[in-house]
């Protein structure tokens, strides 16, 4: 089994992403990945152009989109088909409607009107407590995904190098026991190359109006979040090797294409 | 004897200014430019740029087609006042009375004071002199009023001096303009044709005040002498807060010296709290009658001008001086003087500012009794940097900007720099199995890691760290890091960086 990226931003989140599809996709292929997922955050933008670049570098893309939710933790969400992108495209028009425009009000009670034939996978939190423990409203949101995205949800595992590291893997994979829901390795990908931290860390000062003097904590503090190997992603979710098999089986069950559309 | 004011203005002050400290440009136009809505504009001329047609309020872009070889320099939004404070402040030396008025000119009001340097053709001729000396073009004179003084520095002769009794005569052919109008007024005279003095002169007042408002007839007879105008804001010299306490007898016993202090200490204190200050830094120079100066200094954590605590702190030094045959004069300085913050005290509570100002008193005890203990006081700052994520504090009453961070361990003390130590890691980003610090070898039981944290590639280049927190056999717990990626052909470099409590 391989690992297959799932979580990489392109520069379709605006402000946020410091690399083109074409060159996460280009990227990609040189690293040896046959699958790769695009999940920007409340768009599909960037699939298109994601899509001729991943046909003419021989990489098979999985449509996806992170859903940022005004009332909940973050989602994925990848169709496993053609209903299921049509959900997915009806659910981000229906938050694109709501605000202004660039804009995207969404809220649980969407997720759930629109939850078929997707698969949905919980972004992790960044941070423990100061006990070493889950955020408590993060568990009351998992907990009620588990309930209302019966089947179809995965927890989301990260490493970024933060330092406890270790620690947040072991707390989310017991919560994913306890709820009997498969995890899943997801890279968190921003950029595809290292280099391109000093252009994220400026974007971000962009979005967040201040200069790179005055960001302070509000950068990254490394330049972890580039599109690793699959040996390194092995390497690194070594002690949750059905994390990496969970990422290639979701990729395995989300086969829709743009191709399907013509 | 009525009034008699001297108006000073030095047309090219900056450019001036500038030349003086760099010779090489004294012969080339030289101009300073500031920002004006968005594009840059002249705001100082030199002599030759004037020649070539450059002039104040023209646009650099303008000015550099008339000029090719032009010379500019940015300004600085206050440094002309400041330049102009500084020359008045000069100017104390020939009236006790000087102001700086608004359109950058001088105001001496030298009435009793001229006929000290032999009348007031000799008197005018020596400030010229002096600052021309100096560096400095000035054009000036002499009249009964303020305002017939203006209008010859600025629009006259330069040295022009008008005797009592007759200020109009010199001033009927000068532009309207010398009046000190306003500038949309000016340009109102002078399309209605007035254009001198002699014009509006003869007017009534009721006529111009109609037509023209107050103004015009407020200046004309503040010119002419009609109405008074006196310098209303002078320039103040700065008077060191420096006190002196002569002796009849030579006093050698430290009793003696501590009442001494507490006299100069008393009169120090005295005038701070009148001004609202406190001293940081205070030094007590003795004169001994063998003609030698012995010194003892004390600073304070916060402004002080609590008599009390700053003797305090002198008992705690007079051992220290060595008066010899005796001292005949003590000299008491604040060298470092600050605002002190009025501290409001809390009726009920007994913790607060009192306890606050306690806390800084005793400090300035430690620091006193050893002046190589280091008290410091750390801030949290926004950086993930290790180093910079604390900063010394200046003072004991600055306030944090942010909350100290506690998502992520950070030891209680921190090395500077970073201590170097050899490990034996697995590879590649496992923490260490055991490491030698000074000599000793710590086997590592926990470990938790790597925290990766990348150079501000902002301020510096470099290696990235990886973090580990290690606890060794004994339960002591180090903070330790790798430089960089682990290498296959070369031994990473580890150091230890911090220890928890």
């Amino acid at each position: 089994m391989r690992y297959v990226a799932l979580q990489i931003t392109s520069n379709f989140s605006f402000l946020r992403g410091a690399s083109h599809p074409e060159e996460l996709i280009e990227q990609a292929a040189s690293l040896g990945y046959k699958t790769i997922a695009l999940t920007d955050r409340n768009t599909l933008a960037g699939m298109v152009r994601a899509h001729v670049a991943a046909r003419k570098y021989g990489v098979r893309l999985v449509v996806g989109c992170r859903l940022d939710l005004l009332d909940g933790p973050s989602l994925l969400a990848y169709p496993k088909n053609k209903i299921g992108y049509a959900n997915l495209c009806s659910l981000l028009s229906r938050g694109n409607l709501r605000a202004e425009k660039g804009k995207c009000h969404l809220y649980l009670k969407d997720v759930y009107a629109y939850k078929e034939e997707l698969i949905f996978v919980v972004v992790p939190p960044d941070t423990l407590s100061a006990d070493f423990a889950l955020d408590t409203v993060f568990l009351e949101h998992v907990r009620e995904y588990v309930t209302e995205l019966e089947g179809q949800l995965y927890l989301g595992l990260s490493r970024n190098y933060q330092g406890d590291d270790a620690k947040r893997l072991f707390r989310l994979y017991h919560l994913a026991e306890e709820l009997q829901i498969p995890v899943v390795a997801l890279g968190d990908v921003y950029y595809h190359i290292p280099e391109r931290r000093a252009l994220q860390d400026i974007l971000t000062c962009v979005r967040e109006k201040c200069t790179i003097y005055t960001a302070g904590f509000r950068l990254h503090p490394n330049a972890e979040r580039y599109l690793k190997s699959q040996e390194e992603m092995t390497r690194l979710f070594m002690s949750y090797p059905e994390a990496v098999e969970h990422a290639s089986q979701i990729a395995d069950m989300c086969r829709f294409s743009l191709d399907e559309l013509e | 004897m009525g009034k008699r004011y001297a108006v000073l203005w030095l047309p090219y002050l900056l450019t001036d200014w500038y030349t003086k400290h760099h010779l090489d440009c004294a012969d080339e136009p030289l101009v300073f430019t500031v920002q004006l809505r968005g594009r840059m504009a002249v705001s100082a001329v030199n002599p030759h740029a004037e020649q070539l047609g450059v002039v104040p309020q023209m646009l650099l872009a303008d000015a550099r087609a008339a000029v090719p070889q032009l010379n500019v320099l940015s300004d600085k939004p206050a440094r002309k006042d400041k330049l102009l404070r500084a020359i008045g402040l000069w100017c104390i030396r020939y009236t006790p009375l000087v102001a700086v008025d608004t359109t950058g000119c001088l105001i001496l009001d030298i009435t009793g004071c001229a006929h000290l340097w032999g009348g007031e053709i000799a008197y005018l001729q020596e400030i010229d002199r002096q600052l021309c000396q100096r560096g400095y073009q000035v054009r000036s004179a002499i009249a009964s009023t303020i305002g017939a003084a203006w209008a010859l520095a600025r629009y006259g002769i330069s040295g022009t001096i008008v005797p009592e009794g007759i200020p109009e005569k010199p001033l009927l052919a000068l532009p309207i303009a010398c009046l000190r109008l306003e500038l949309s007024l000016v340009e109102k005279l002078l399309k209605l044709g007035f254009r001198t003095v002699r014009h509006v002169i003869g007017l009534p007042d009721q006529v111009l005040k109609r037509r023209f408002g107050n103004e015009l007839v407020q200046r004309l007879a503040q010119t002419m002498g009609k109405e008074e105008e006196f310098i209303i804001d002078p320039l103040k010299p700065v008077l060191p807060y420096t006190e002196r306490l002569p002796c009849l007898e030579p006093i050698k016993t430290a009793k003696g010296i501590e009442i001494a202090i507490e006299k100069l200490l008393d009169k120090l204190c005295q005038r701070l709290i009148g001004e609202g200050k406190g001293v940081r830094k205070v030094k007590l120079s003795c004169y001994r009658i063998d003609g030698k100066i012995t010194s003892i200094e004390i600073g304070t954590n916060r402004a002080s001008a609590h008599v009390k605590h700053l003797l305090g702190l002198f008992k705690q030094k007079i051992a220290t001086l060595a008066p010899g045959l005796g001292v005949e004069v003590f000299v008491l300085e604040g060298i470092s003087v600050e605002d002190a913050t009025p501290v409001q005290e809390l009726l009920w509570s007994g913790e607060g500012s009192l306890d606050q100002e306690a806390l800084a008193e005793l400090l300035d005890k430690f620091k006193g009794k050893d002046p190589t203990c280091s008290i410091r006081r750390f801030l949290p700052d926004e950086h993930h940097w290790p180093e910079r994520s604390i900063r010394l504090a200046t003072s004991l009453t600055e306030k944090r900007m942010i909350a100290w961070g506690r998502d992520r361990p950070r030891p209680v003390r921190i090395l500077t720099p970073p201590h170097p130590v050899a490990v034996t890691a697995p590879i590649p980003d496992y923490p260490p199995m055991l490491f030698r610090y000074k000599g000793e070898v710590h086997l590592i039981k926990k470990a938790d890691g790597p925290e990766r944290i990348e150079r501000e590639w902002w301020v510096e280049q470099g290696e990235h760290r990886d973090y580990y927190y290690v606890e060794d056999d004994q339960g002591r717990r180090y903070w330790l890091f790798r430089l960089g990626h682990y290498q296959g052909d070369r031994s990473s470099n580890w150091y230890v960086h911090g220890f928890f409590a």
